[in-house]
């Protein structure tokens, strides 16, 4: 009997311990920086590493072909989603290697995928490392480059240059790439379909047909000193027709100028180091401010041909802007930086005319309607509490642009997210507060008295979709987004989305195997 | 002890006749899928079985046991590369009530009137209810809720071993047994029901069970 009691007592404690099978996948179940497109809103889930599309008709899952979806960006007009993406693939050839743990010699392979109507139109292969994309005028092409302000880990497999910039045709996918030096800062396109890349000391422009390399201009002559560009626009002159690029650089109060026409540099002198640079095409005119200087500089663009100190008109301010927000005609000058500044600027381009208003609290950040007619400021406590009710709390202070006068509302908490919207007779700012399970539409013109629209859960942030309505993500793992309509403030929410593939666990993709096997 | 256990066990010297079993039975089948990991550890099943003879030598059993497995996902989550990492969202509760229901024959060896070595192989029906919301209360009123149910259907093989006492009179016997062995089942698969486009279900995954099995026991036969 003795064998008997042995294989049962054998049997009996390997039911009882738990079988440790290896489970690499970690992370939220659903990641609320959604990209909203014009057939819906695409949602990341990085625990199933599935990414999908929700919109009234339900949920669909977008076949990446095994790929791993880390980050979503939308085209500017809605169209299409780019999805940065990774797909492993296992160096070793033995065939039972079905799962990626199983794997020793896994490596990843970096993709770009364009998606339209919740399916795979395009793939490109890009560098692991590219992690920004900005978009041509007409949205054709995107470009892919590495800016190191981005958060996250920069991923490099094997050697890697830095320097790389991808262009991509999105309606067919097709791929270019040209190397700009080191350290890509921003990426410009002219009306005469050339990318302008500014990289550490030097400027490229590549022709959008071609993706060949037009022009690679120097910032110094000195090889051993680095010059880092701080700030760069493109500026147009109405009456020679060329198109210039407009540059700053880190630490230097200098204006560069570069003719992309005739590709000669001009340097001006700003006289202190600008901050931030915008750009008026009504008025063909540009921006400097200065975090360290209580002026703007105004540079006429008909003068560039000829840029000297008198091409530069300043204009005092009470205090400094480090920040230089553009309307149709005219430049909002604020400052986002100082605890201590209060006052927001508007200067009307035409007539050079300065309106002072003056907020409850420092600027966090400032929007102008697109009629052009309010601005909203959400403002925060003083840096010292302040001593009064409002100076220790967040707000709104809301500028009316045509009469010059400015409303600042005291808010019960912190604004998590702010939007506007327009319709034919009025502008509204749509705001979520943290902690609150409530919307509030707030009329510009009269803000005393917002709506109140009833949120189903608390939110995360809101944000304008290419059709008008607002998306408003909330805070539910399980996954819950809601559609709104501003014009009847009537909401239409999604929920637990989030499980899709939940139990899925993802198996090598793209090799011969796994396919047959599926 | 001893003489206290050897009365117990000693019976007249021939087998007790029956024709009904019952028991209370605790036990196991392996859930041999990671995916269980939403979940905390595998805790045992409870239930009862029920047991017709046929021969001397052949029952029918069939049991029922339940269970349930949950778990709070708070305000982090843990990254195999980073470590524990503060989440942006309030976390979500799971839960899952699991029923194993088994039938099938026994065939003892009734070397002594007191004990029993046997070997059993029964099909096996699960049925799993996965329940998660973000408030953990699981009904019409939480704000996301999912209750999502699966069937699967296997086999299990065992070897295990019976304890009888002497019979209680003229109709009963007590016995305790144990049994190990192994099982194996289809996946459960759970889906989203009309929740994607076209109103055609989402995949939600499939969770699976097979691998080892065990049962500890204690009834009375009549």
């Amino acid at each position: 009997m003795k064998p008997t009691f042995s294989l049962l007592t054998a049997l009996t404690l390997l039911s009882a311990c738990e079988t440790y099978q290896s489970d690499t996948r970690s992370g939220e179940l659903w990641d609320t920086n959604v990209a909203s497109a014009n057939d819906g809103v695409y949602i990341n889930l990085p625990y199933a590493e599935n990414l999908i599309r929700v919109n009234a008709a339900g949920i669909s899952i977008v076949d990446l072909d095994g790929a791993i979806p880390n980050r979503l960006v939308e085209s500017p007009d809605g169209s299409q989603i780019l999805v940065f993406a990774t797909w492993q693939e296992c160096k070793e050839t033995d065939s039972d290697i079905v799962f990626p743990e199983d794997c020793d010699e896994l490596v990843e392979n970096s993709v770009l995928s364009i998606v339209s109507d919740a399916a795979v139109t395009s793939e490109v292969e890009i560098p692991s490392h590219l992690n920004t994309i900005s978009f041509s005028n007409d949205a054709s092409i995107a470009v892919a480059y590495l800016d190191y302000d981005t958060s996250g880990d920069i991923q490099v497999d094997g050697f890697a240059d830095l320097g790389e910039v991808a262009f991509i045709r999105i309606a067919d996918g097709t791929k270019g790439s040209a190397s700009v030096g080191f350290s890509p800062k921003q990426v410009l396109f002219s009306p005469d379909n050339q990318a302008v890349v500014m990289s550490r000391s030097q400027v490229v422009a590549v022709d959008l047909d071609t993706f060949e390399k037009t022009l690679e201009a120097p910032l110094t002559l000195d090889a051993d000193q680095a010059i880092d560009p701080s700030g760069a626009e493109l500026a147009y002159d109405p009456e020679s027709g060329v198109t210039n690029l407009l540059l700053t650089v880190q630490g230097s109060s200098d204006i560069y100028m570069l003719n992309l026409e005739s590709k000669y540099w001009n340097i001006g002198d700003l006289g202190s180091i600008p901050s931030d640079i915008g750009v008026d095409d009504t008025t063909a005119q540009s921006v400097f401010v200065f975090s360290g200087s209580s002026k703007a500089v105004v540079l006429d663009h008909t003068q560039l041909a000829t840029l000297n100190s008198s091409s530069l008109q300043d204009v005092e301010l009470e205090e400094p802007s480090n920040k230089a927000l553009m309307g149709d005609g005219f430049a909002l000058l604020y400052n986002d930086a100082s605890g201590a500044v209060h006052d927001v600027y508007k200067l009307d381009l035409l007539t050079r005319e300065l309106t002072e208003y003056v907020v409850s609290n420092p600027v966090s950040e400032l929007m102008v309607t697109e009629s052009g007619n309010f601005a909203v400021a959400v403002v925060r406590p003083e840096n010292n509490g302040g001593s009064d009710y409002q100076d220790s709390r967040y707000g709104l202070s809301i500028l009316d642009l045509s009469s010059d006068e400015s409303i600042s509302l005291v808010a019960q908490s912190e604004p998590i997210g702010v939007a506007l919207a327009e319709d034919e007779t009025s502008s509204y700012a749509l705001a979520l507060l943290a902690g609150s399970d409530t919307l509030l539409q707030v009329n510009l013109a009269s803000p005393n008295s917002p709506v109140e629209v009833d949120l189903p859960a608390s939110p995360v942030s809101i944000a304008a979709m290419p059709d008008g309505n607002f998306v408003i993500t909330h805070n539910q793992s399980l996954g819950m987004v809601s559609i709104l309509d501003p014009a009847t403030l009537e909401l239409q929410t999604m929920s637990n989305f989030a499980v899709t593939n939940l139990f899925e666990q993802k198996e090598l993709p793209r090799t011969e195997g796994n396919e047959e096997a599926e | 002890m001893n003489t206290l256990l050897a009365t117990l066990l000693s019976g007249s010297g021939t087998q007790f006749e029956y024709t009904y079993s019952i028991a209370a039975e605790t036990g196991m089948v392996e859930q041999a899928d990671v995916d269980w990991n939403v979940t905390d550890w595998q805790r045992n099943t409870g239930g009862f079985r029920l047991g017709y003879q046929l021969t001397s030598n052949v029952d029918l059993l069939t049991s029922v046991h339940w269970g349930q497995q949950s778990s709070g996902y708070n305000d982090y989550y843990y990254d195999y590369e980073e470590g524990y990492e503060s989440s942006g969202l309030g976390g979500y509760d799971v839960a899952i009530s699991e029923t194993l229901m088994h039938v099938g024959p026994k065939f003892s060896w009734n070397l002594k009137p007191w004990f029993a070595p046997y070997a059993t192989v029964q099909g096996i029906l699960i049925h799993n209810r996965l329940q998660m919301s973000d408030d953990g209360a699981f009904d019409e009123d939480s704000t996301t809720l999912i209750d999502a149910t699966g069937v699967g259907v296997g086999a299990t093989g065992a070897l295990g071993l019976e304890f009888r006492t002497r019979p209680v009179g003229e109709n009963l016997q007590l016995f305790v047994y144990g049994e190990g062995g192994a099982t194996g089942a289809t996946a459960l698969q759970f889906s989203l029901k009309d929740a994607g486009a076209d109103e055609n279900d989402i995949n939600i995954g499939d969770l699976g069970y097979g691998g080892s099995y065990f049962r500890l026991g204690a009834g009375t036969k009549f």
